[in-house]
């Protein structure tokens, strides 16, 4: 019984820094159509941001997650507005442009920062939650992957601009008959999906030791979670975050944590034959 | 001087010529009606002047100035609105946000203003405001997509078969408001294949036939003539302009 609550509050405490990794993702696809194949190396550009900015400074890396949103974010709009946004017609392009722009992050962290697998160390004790001792950094982590979780669903559901955004998901043509400009609402969902997953990497980066490639790893939970909560669906997302991380914690500590690759793209698949639209059924295909 | 024109226009899509060198003028305060078989153009046309579509040849007049460069956005901006066939409204979000955004740049007043308006025109959506977009029936739906265009106070309306699948009764609705529009100086041009139903309320009309106009004038003169509409509409040699 222990060890299943212990699984659970893992999950659960696991799930909104996994929602935050998807989240980037899912509103770049929803109002884009973009894959951003790019999403694991912003991640990690968050993630290294933290960790020598922290090393640097000793400034909270609590902070320097607004950094990380303000740096990633800035390169994401800087990618978006001086390249993607040239590539509309030309889907294939923009995938090759974005694996391509991850493997020049990569490499530039390899030559600066070498291989070394890092994390940011902090250590505030534990409490007991439910009678399990649980680290209060990540108590720290899920609330601020929550606040930002939340905070960016209530800016698309009630400010003009992210109804605006939303409308784009559902019809570009009409929100241009409408008046608005939708390259501006473009570059800022681009900006804002860079930011977050730059957020992400902050946010991970005090929970998981990390290294040049690891932005992969995150990228294809990010993938996975986006993919059972439904294309495009954010709510869905919050959803598929819990169910990811407690299949993820659970096989690790019932089984192996070898297999929760395996365990991921077995949920994929099964949820894509039964479910393709995601868990609420609302997503794209 | 006309509100609108295109001159000489043509677009399509890809290799496709849709429509070949149209000219037209739209006169402020007037309704110019749009009709052909299908495949004639006439959806294309809309879409070139409001900048969906972009030309491959001629220009679009606005008030005296070429607009034809102008992105789609910042043609309705200055007052050219349109009514995509189909409505395409935003089906995950409200009614309410439906309306709101056809006044994005409107203040929040501006926008009551403007939706009381649209609620007078069409009252039946008062009652479904918080409703969303994807579970109304296609005459709501229809009116919820006139009622958008309308709250960025257009000067100029484009109506792309707005009798398309809906009932007589709620096409009649539709048709209801578009005298009210016109006395309130908003120009209007209306695609349809209900032809009986243009005829009866456009000031001219032109036809079209495989992208090119192949007969232009006043309504009234094929209100007296259907047989004459009739021989044109059914691909029969083109009969050139008609008498202004």
């Amino acid at each position: 019984m222990s060890v299943f609550m212990q699984v659970l509050v893992s999950s659960v405490l696991l799930a909104a820094v996994y929602f935050v990794l998807s989240l980037g993702l899912n509103i770049i696809f929803g109002v884009l159509d973009i894959v951003n194949f790019a999403h694991g190396a912003l991640i990690i550009l968050g993630s290294y941001a933290t960790f020598f900015i922290h090393q640097a400074t000793g400034l909270s890396p609590w902070l320097l997650i607004f950094v990380d949103m303000i740096l990633v974010g800035g390169l994401g709009a800087i990618l978006y507005a001086g390249y993607l946004r040239f590539t509309v017609e030309s889907p294939l392009v923009r995938m090759f442009a974005l694996i391509g722009f991850s493997s020049v992050v990569v490499s530039a962290i390899l030559a600066i920062a070498g291989s070394d697998f890092r994390t940011v160390k902090i250590d505030y004790g534990t409490v007991n939650i439910l009678g399990l001792p649980v680290r209060v950094s990540q108590i720290i982590a899920f609330g601020i992957a929550l606040v930002l979780g939340v905070v960016t669903l209530a800016l698309l559901n009630s400010t003009k601009t992210g109804k605006a955004v939303k409308a784009v998901v559902d019809d570009r043509v009409a929100v241009r008959l409408c008046g608005i400009n939708d390259r501006r609402l473009s570059l800022l969902a681009f900006t804002v999906g860079a930011a977050l997953a730059g957020a992400a990497g902050g946010v991970i980066s005090t929970y998981v030791t990390f290294g040049p490639d690891s932005g992969l790893s995150f990228a294809i939970i990010a993938f996975a979670i986006v993919i059972l909560g439904g294309l495009g669906d954010l709510v869905g997302g919050a959803i598929a975050s819990l169910v990811v991380a407690l299949v993820l914690t659970s096989v690790t500590v019932y089984w192996s944590s070898a297999l929760t690759n395996t365990a991921l793209f077995l949920l994929v698949l099964l949820v894509l034959l039964v479910r393709p639209r995601g868990v609420l059924g609302r997503g794209r295909i | 001087m006309a509100l609108l024109s295109s001159l000489e226009i043509s677009a399509g899509y890809g290799d496709l010529v849709a429509i070949k060198g149209m000219s037209v003028d739209l006169e402020e305060g007037t309704l110019l009606g749009v009709v052909g078989p299908n495949g004639a153009g006439k959806s294309t046309f809309l879409r070139a002047l409001t900048g969906v579509v972009s030309l491959s040849e001629g220009r679009v007049i606005w008030k005296g100035s070429d607009i034809g460069g102008l992105p789609a956005d910042a043609r309705a901006r200055l007052g050219i609105a349109m009514v995509q066939e189909g409505r395409r409204l935003f089906p995950s979000l409200s009614v309410q946000v439906n309306l709101m955004l056809g006044a994005y740049h409107a203040s929040r007043s501006e926008q009551r203003e403007r939706q009381d308006e649209v609620l007078q025109l069409f009252p039946a959506l008062a009652e479904i405001l918080g409703r969303t977009a994807r579970v109304l029936s296609g005459g709501e739906q229809q009116m919820v997509a006139v009622g958008r265009a309308l709250m960025g106070k257009p000067s100029c309306l484009l109506i792309d078969e707005p009798s398309l699948g809906l009932a007589p009764i709620i096409v009649d609705e539709i048709y209801k408001a578009l005298p009210a529009l016109l006395e309130k100086g908003v120009s209007i041009i209306l695609v349809e294949q209900e032809v009986g139903r243009v005829l009866n309320i456009a000031d001219r009309l032109i036809v079209l036939h495989e992208g090119t106009i192949v007969h232009e004038g006043p309504a009234a003169e094929f209100r007296d003539r259907p047989d004459a509409l009739a021989e044109i509409y059914l691909g029969n040699a083109p009969s050139g302009k008609g008498a202004n």
